[in-house]
């Protein structure tokens, strides 16, 4: 597998984790408005996780809006992505171009398949010694018009990749520091309470898989982003 | 790729492009088409995108690509049309002629576009000087929105998919050498690709009533001379829309 091939991959598996984070937005949600309501059953008792829930509900909110941003550049990513492989193959054609003029020009101004009978309806050209170089140089021209829109691709492609980063690591921390302190602190405050409050424990243990299952994806898409980030700037 | 100058006279010359020898395998053969009047180039059926260096290499022989002021799509197929991005970075200002219903549709072989869409019964293509060049309706053969050319002064009918052969690749005659050997190549392509026999009855009434010295399909071999009524007498004959032979 190339390295084409391989970016490839990892952005579908960039769009498959996606697919995957989503769903835990509304789980989050749940999960939160589950820990309110499990904390206003025990009265004043519950307050500390009613904070705790809080948080967690505060925390929802700053994923949602990162994750929007953070699929959103991604969308914006392969939209260059696809632009970038468009004017490639537009380069490799107006190269192939280029390539077959000059062997035509370095030979008989015939074709190696015309038959004998074809050659003698060669069209002439209008003027003597052909067109050849002067069309050489308007494909030259459109190849710096060609590369100057791959420089500027390559630009905004960078500045995507590094926004996407940037805000993949916002993810990161936000589930890795916030996510761990709320999900700490609800094992605390569910364990002041004694073995009939095994419903807080519970939704503390949800929270803590919740922070682990969301992390582990965030991580997953940084690693896919990191080896793309290398490749492509 | 041959080349082969089909007329030339009062400042008006045709030249056809065909039998690429070095396209890929999996690719149809194609005919492309240069007018040139006074100096300035109409592409008729530029071609595929797979194509293009082999046809701006020939086209190169002969004017320079700034001086084509027109693309002309008789419909928005591939092996037309989807060179048009690139011809639209090498040439400069190029407009492109074709049916209204394809605007939106062959934009997405790229470039920044100026469109002259055609409305159904057809009009003038200006090349030059000269406001003789018409676009005459040639719909459901085999695209619904599709436009033959004919030319009043050579008398060339570009007939885009209508006279269409699948040739064998050996075969690298640029005009049809026996009719009857050569039905077996393009029966099959019209029965299937051609949908409506009240669409061909009409075009071939149409055809009829123009002067005709050559009928060039963008496919296969051109018909010229006794073929050319020979040909619209066998199409005129055909049962079309069928899947099969």
């Amino acid at each position: 597998m190339n390295d084409g091939e391989t970016i490839k991959e990892l952005a579908v598996n960039i769009y498959s984790i996606f697919s995957e984070l989503t769903p835990t937005l509304p789980r989050a949600r749940n999960l939160s408005l589950n820990a309110i309501v499990t904390s206003a059953r025990h009265g004043t008792q519950g307050l500390g996780f009613g904070m705790v829930s809080n948080e967690l509900n505060v925390m929802v909110s700053d994923m949602e809006e990162l994750l929007n941003q953070v699929v959103k550049t991604f969308s914006d990513i392969s939209v260059f992505s696809g632009q970038k492989l468009q004017e490639e193959m537009y380069m490799q054609k107006v190269l192939q171009a280029e390539k077959t003029i000059k062997r035509s020009m370095g030979e008989n101004p015939t074709d190696k398949a015309v038959s004998a009978d074809h050659r003698q309806s060669e069209p002439q050209p209008e003027s003597q010694g052909g067109h050849e170089k002067h069309n050489l140089d308007s494909l030259s021209n459109s190849l710096q018009s060609i590369q100057g829109k791959l420089s500027s691709n390559h630009q905004l492609m960078n500045d995507l990749l590094r926004k996407e980063m940037g805000l993949l690591n916002q993810l990161s921390w936000l589930v890795a520091q916030k996510g761990h302190f709320i999900s700490i602190s609800a094992k605390i405050e569910a364990a002041r309470f004694d073995e009939k409050s095994a419903d807080l424990r519970v939704v503390a243990q949800d929270i803590r898989q919740l922070s682990q299952d969301i992390k582990e994806l965030v991580e997953k898409t940084k690693d896919n982003m990191s080896f793309i980030i290398k490749n492509l700037t | 790729m041959i080349s082969k100058v089909l007329f030339n006279e009062n400042g008006r010359k045709w030249i056809y492009f065909g039998r690429d020898a070095g396209r890929g395998e999996t690719l149809i053969d194609t005919n492309e088409y240069l007018i040139i009047q006074d100096g300035r180039g109409m592409l008729v059926d530029p071609g595929g995108i797979e194509i293009f260096p082999s046809v701006m290499a020939s086209v190169s022989k002969v004017i320079p690509i700034g001086n084509i002021d027109i693309l002309f799509s008789s419909h928005q197929d591939p092996d037309v049309i989807s060179s048009l991005g690139l011809w639209l970075r090498v040439c400069g200002d190029v407009t492109i002629y074709s049916s209204w219903m394809w605007g939106g549709f062959i934009s997405h072989y790229g470039g920044e576009q100026k469109l002259q869409l055609l409305p159904d019964e057809g009009g003038v293509v200006p090349l030059g000087t000269s406001r003789d060049l018409l676009a005459v309706p040639a719909h459901y053969l085999h695209s619904p929105g599709n436009f033959s050319l004919h030319d009043p002064v050579s008398g060339i009918l570009f007939s885009g998919d209508i006279g269409a052969a699948l040739l064998p690749a050996d075969n690298k005659d640029i005009f049809v050498k026996d009719f009857d050997g050569h039905i077996q190549y393009m029966e099959m392509f019209h029965r299937r690709w051609m949908p409506s026999n009240k669409a061909k009855s009409r075009w071939i009434e149409m055809a009829r009533g123009l002067n005709i010295s050559m009928i060039c399909p963008q496919h296969g071999a051109i018909f010229k001379g006794d073929d050319v009524p020979r040909f619209l007498d066998w199409f005129d004959a055909l049962t079309v829309g069928e899947v099969g032979t």
